[in-house]
């Protein structure tokens, strides 16, 4: 009888074979699968652009999405993210404004503004006090008025919100409503997942969350490989709940 | 000699970027056999020590971070600017929960507070207060989400959406003759919500899973240079 351990390892060597797999092979053939449309994915470099052009800054944040907790996978898809959109901004003096409430987070983020800068050759105009730390937890009410409140301050054109929020979330959304700002969201816990869905002008559902980098930076083989590989991993999560379901039945 | 020095610099950058990618594989391949492993073998304690040394690192994170905002608005103080009051609130208060803290540690407290801890209990005086009344606002915010949303774009999904929103609100009214919405609140939220959940929490996790793939594989940004 196969225990978890099995399951699991069943599941990490698929997508570590089809990844790879599918990396190769699209790095061999020089072109790149063809992604399906995500609304939030084509909002955010659209947000980005209306901010250079209307000289204000964006709003990026990862809420409480934390590395060292169980959400730090949520952590570091949510900084390559944020890398894509700054790195499209980094050619300009005015940094994007980034909001969270993990500190380890918080240094992490500030290494990928410095690289985002850095690929760009304007490491003068980065500046690490753009971070914004919040108080620490998850569902903190205060890091949801705060971070609206300061994007504010800040003149902040768009809100691009990645990561793992609560019922705070809608905060940030109601003052983006407020104050005719783009608001673009996503969240891997639940109840933040529904406010993003109501209050977002383009919102990503679930796993969308995790493709951003294939998405946002399309000429990598292997963010495309991990497209396949996770396309993959649901199929075969489908095939066997109908698998699991047919024979109980 | 510019280009030289570019070069190099490349080259330096190229280093770290295999030193980085071979320290993150060989410690990511071990805490993950660690974790599957018997507490107490070898890479399973060894796989101990990775986690602890990640928890120690959050915490010195928590005290830079907290000895930074005091260095902030200490500096503050001195200048009278906007926010000026705003930061001498900020150092009162820390001094101010850091000594009941240190007192309910010594236990120091007599009287009435005597064997109390005070330190939870201002907690939930000041913070689950003000962070419970602005949650009571987030119902508002979503009902005018609803509205917007369909001002917005309607769409099925969308139709979906309100649909549900008004079935649960309506099944949790207390009155007579609504028996029936609340039974449809109830299925709904143990069939339809428990389903759409599930799929949601599953999607995540496989996203999880390949995001972890590309990190043991070395390829995220948080460890290479561009």
């Amino acid at each position: 009888m196969a225990n978890e351990n099995t399951y699991f390892w069943l599941i990490i060597t698929l997508a570590f074979v089809m990844t790879v797999l599918s990396g190769t092979i699209a790095n061999r053939r020089r072109r790149l699968p063809t992604l399906r449309h995500i609304p939030g994915y084509e909002a955010m470099p659209r947000a980005v652009d209306e901010s250079i052009e209307s000289d204000r800054r964006v709003h990026l944040s990862t809420g409480s999405a934390a590395v060292g907790q169980t959400s730090t996978i949520t952590a570091i898809a949510a900084t390559s993210i944020i890398y894509a959109l700054t790195e499209r901004q980094s050619f300009l003096n005015r940094s994007p404004l980034v909001t969270l409430t993990d500190p380890v987070t918080m240094a992490m983020t500030n290494d990928i503004l410095r690289k985002a800068y850095m690929a760009r050759e304007n490491l003068t105009a980065y500046r690490s006090r753009v971070i914004s730390w919040f108080p620490q937890g998850q569902n903190s009410v205060a890091f949801g008025a705060g971070a609206a409140i300061r994007a504010k301050n800040m003149d902040t054109s768009s809100h691009i919100m990645v990561g793992e929020f609560g019922p705070e979330l809608a905060f940030i959304g109601e003052s983006s409503m407020r104050f005719r700002q783009n608001f673009v969201a996503a969240s891997t816990s639940l109840e933040g997942q529904a406010i993003a869905y109501a209050q977002s002008d383009a919102p990503l559902i679930g796993e969308e969350i995790f493709v951003g980098s294939a998405y946002l930076e399309p000429q990598s083989a292997l963010f495309m490989g991990g497209v396949v590989a996770l396309d993959a991993l649901r199929w075969a999560i489908i095939i066997a709940i109908i698998i699991a379901a047919i024979v109980n039945a | 000699m510019q280009a030289d020095r570019k070069t190099r610099r490349r080259r330096r950058l190229r280093l770290g970027n295999a030193v980085n990618t071979t320290l993150v594989l060989a410690l990511g391949f071990t805490t993950m056999v660690g974790l599957l492993s018997p507490a107490d073998s070898a890479v399973g304690l060894t796989a101990d020590i990775f986690l602890q040394l990640a928890g120690v690192l959050a915490a010195v994170a928590v005290l830079v971070g907290v000895l930074n905002l005091l260095v902030v608005h200490l500096g503050r103080l001195p200048r009278v600017r906007k926010g000026g009051f705003y930061s001498l609130v900020v150092i009162l208060s820390a001094a101010v929960v850091t000594a009941v803290h240190v007192l309910d540690r010594t236990d120091a407290w007599g009287g009435d507070l005597e064997g109390e801890k005070v330190g939870p209990r201002l907690f939930g005086a000041i913070q689950v207060t003000l962070e419970s009344a602005l949650a009571g606002l987030v119902f508002f915010f979503l009902v005018y989400a609803a509205y917007r949303l369909m001002r917005h774009r309607v769409t099925w999904a969308n139709i979906v959406f309100l649909a549900a929103v008004l079935i649960v609100l309506i099944g949790w009214l207390p009155l007579k003759g609504l028996d029936g919405a609340g039974d449809l609140r109830d299925w709904l939220m143990e069939i339809p919500v428990t389903a759409g959940s599930r799929g949601l929490l599953i999607g995540i996790a496989l996203g999880t899973v390949t995001v972890g793939v590309r990190v043991l594989l070395g390829r995220e940004r948080a460890y290479r240079e561009p």
